[in-house]
């Protein structure tokens, strides 16, 4: 079922290319996370799906219905946003109920549905406070609570946990991620922050220059990038970077480069090449008997108790983080052999950031 | 240096920087205020040939003349009346202007200043201009001539009925830009966010301004409302320039009926009597105007 479809969505401010050709399709009831760097146009999409910025072309239709005309007042759209924007002239029971009284619905009903929200947000005791004497989270409990009155079709967040501290943003994503699953609706959610992406999303989009770079489940966008700046981007723990050349050899090809020397099985470039070589951290292995791609020298060591956090310093003064169980434990400036892990690398052409294995 | 020489000497720096301004108010409003009041209470001409502390005390006696005299009381009535009308439409005229600008529009920059122009331009040129303007041989009259396709020949200024609309154009078009401009720095700080928020809930244009933006303007409002009735009420320059309180006294306003006693008749008493009575009156319903703007200040804190 096709639920909001952007169509070739562009979008231009003076020089900056904003939105750039996006095609996308949310189906109805998925949790979408659009992340990317500042500047990647992100925000923008949200407020042309919003209906604040008209696109200078393509057309969202939701439903198979034009959607690109309407004004915001007529999409039927919840939408949070980062500076809140709370009524403060009204007390928290006015700004909850502001969309229904608007329409001019039954007084009761209203007051009904007022507490039943509060209920589900746990802010029955703040209901009438003026905005200015909530606390940060408080104020986005408000917001959210705000917006489920006129029950939308879909949810729209523009970095709604960005001023809150980490412990509430986490608490906070919790309860988004509690509604989603009650509401069953729609909810894109854009962030810059892709930890929050990674625990939340059933879907995420990744944006770059106004580009859809990839998009897909957190974890097959995590198992499986296909350009450098998704490689680096996404991920609690970024992929390591790796400059070299591939050679063409029996059975496949060989990656030098940073003092490294790695069979690659399954890949046969037709001359040398450029490349760069990616490894998660979590991918790389220290010591043992086949441990026999490279060696670096161990400047750092971080024991992180679940697990350790070690930067290794190959030649050329490259340096690589390689995350290990907490029983392996080399000391510090010590030598030590490394292997990545066969199946795990990957690698990307060094101009274009494309991804040439596997 | 202990603490205590410390502050004395700052006082006395203090002191010292303040008081050639505080001499100039003492003989510019503390002096002339204590003489209105003692003006007020005695029997004083200068015409009588006496000097004013020889004056006979009357007690009350001037108070009691100036308000059993209907001029007077028809002179505050008027005064009031064009200052409501003034308001009315500049408020209307001002907020208009700002909600246009406060939008996307295009030529923003040039109009701006075009706009605030008229507060700029000295009350005698606005008079005299306004003259020309309303004048027999005048444009108005040649432009109604056109529109209805008549000969339309009225003398504005000495009639009974529509004397008083140059004067109401006049002090309109001098002064909607204080109101725009007041209004205009109000609608600026109202947060886009909450904008935003109220559009994306489904209200109307006309929704979020009585719902969002009116709400916050109250203060500012009041404010804009009590500084322009503080202008409006002592109206006076065009009055003298284009009817001279005519025809009669049907356009006399307060400043023009107290110029008129107190400097043309020479009745100084009187006038000051007539002076006391509305700085106590503008007082008392300009503080109760700025008390409202105070007390939701105060609740919103």
């Amino acid at each position: 079922m096709p639920g909001l479809v952007l169509n070739s969505i562009s979008k231009r401010y003076g020089d900056v290319q904003a939105v750039d050709d996006v095609n996308l399709q949310i189906e109805d009831g998925e949790f979408c996370v659009i992340v990317g760097p500042s500047g990647s146009g992100k925000t923008t999409l949200l407020n042309i799906i919003a209906g604040f910025t008209k696109p200078d072309a393509g057309e969202v239709t939701v439903d198979g219905k034009p959607f690109t005309h309407l004004s915001p007042q007529d999409r039927n759209i919840g939408m949070v946003f980062q500076d809140i924007g709370l009524f403060s002239h009204m007390t928290v029971r006015k700004n909850i109920s502001f969309g229904l009284e608007i329409k001019k619905s039954d007084k009761n009903d209203t007051d009904k549905r007022v507490e039943a929200i509060a209920d589900r947000l746990k802010i029955g005791k703040l209901l009438d406070k003026k905005p200015g004497l909530l606390s940060g989270g408080e104020a986005q409990r408000v917001a959210i609570s705000r917006t489920l009155i006129t029950d939308p079709s879909f949810f729209l967040f523009d970095e709604p946990l960005g001023n809150l501290d980490a412990n509430l943003r986490m608490e906070m994503l919790t309860e988004i991620k509690r509604l989603h699953l009650i509401l069953r609706k729609t909810f894109i959610y854009v962030t810059h922050d892709q930890e929050q992406a990674l625990s939340a999303a059933n879907r995420v989009i990744i944006m770059k220059d106004g580009k859809v770079l990839q998009e897909g489940p957190p974890r097959e966008i995590y198992n499986n990038p296909m350009s450098t700046f998704v490689a680096e981007f996404f991920g609690v723990s970024p992929m390591n970077m790796i400059h070299g050349t591939v050679l063409p050899e029996e059975g496949g090809s060989r990656f030098k480069g940073a003092g490294l020397n790695v069979k690659i099985k399954g890949y046969s470039p037709p001359e040398e090449a450029e490349v760069t070589l990616g490894v998660r951290p979590a991918d790389i292995i220290i010591g043992g008997p086949s441990a026999e791609d490279g060696t670096g020298t161990i400047s750092s060591l971080e024991l992180l108790g679940d697990k350790n956090q070690i930067y290794l310093t190959l030649e050329q003064e490259k340096t690589i983080s390689v995350i290990t169980a907490p029983k392996v434990r080399p000391g510090l400036e010590k030598r030590v052999k490394i292997k990545l892990k066969d199946n795990k690398i990957f690698l990307f052409d060094r101009d274009e950031g494309g991804r040439l294995h596997p | 240096m202990s603490t205590q020489t410390k502050r004395k000497g700052k006082i006395r720096v203090n002191v010292i920087m303040l008081l050639p301004t505080n001499i100039i108010l003492l003989f510019l409003i503390i002096i002339p205020t204590i003489l209105v009041i003692w003006f007020s209470l005695v029997n004083f001409q200068p015409t009588f040939g006496m000097s004013f502390w020889e004056a006979k005390f009357v007690l009350l006696n001037n108070y009691l003349k100036i308000i059993m005299d209907k001029e007077f009381v028809k002179a505050v009535i008027r005064t009031v009346y064009i200052s409501l009308i003034c308001l009315g439409v500049e408020f209307s005229i001002g907020l208009l202007i700002a909600s246009i600008l406060t939008g996307d529009i295009i030529g923003k920059k040039i109009l701006y200043p075009l706009l605030i122009i008229p507060i700029m331009i000295p009350p005698i040129v606005v008079g005299n201009n306004f003259w020309l303007i309303f004048s027999a041989n005048g444009p108005i009259n040649q432009i109604i001539s056109i529109i209805l396709n008549t000969e339309f020949k009225v003398s504005w200024f000495s009639h009974p009925q529509y004397a008083k609309i140059p004067i109401i154009l006049s002090e309109i078009w001098h002064w909607y830009p204080l109101t725009f401009l007041i209004l205009f720095s109000g609608l600026v700080n109202v947060p886009a966010s909450e904008v935003r928020a109220a559009k994306i809930l489904g209200a109307t244009e006309w929704q979020i301004f009585w719902r969002i933006k009116f709400p916050k303007l109250k203060g500012i409002i009041t404010i804009a409302l009590v500084i322009r009735m503080m202008e409006a009420l002592k109206v006076f320059d065009v009055v003298h320039l284009l009817t001279h309180g005519g025809p009669g006294t049907l356009t006399e306003t307060i400043s023009f009926y107290l110029f008129k006693y107190g400097f043309k008749y020479s009745r100084i008493s009187y006038i000051s009597a007539g002076a006391w009575i509305i700085l106590f009156i503008s007082l008392l319903g300009f503080s109760l105007a700025l008390r409202s703007v105070l007390v939701r200040r105060n609740k919103n804190a």
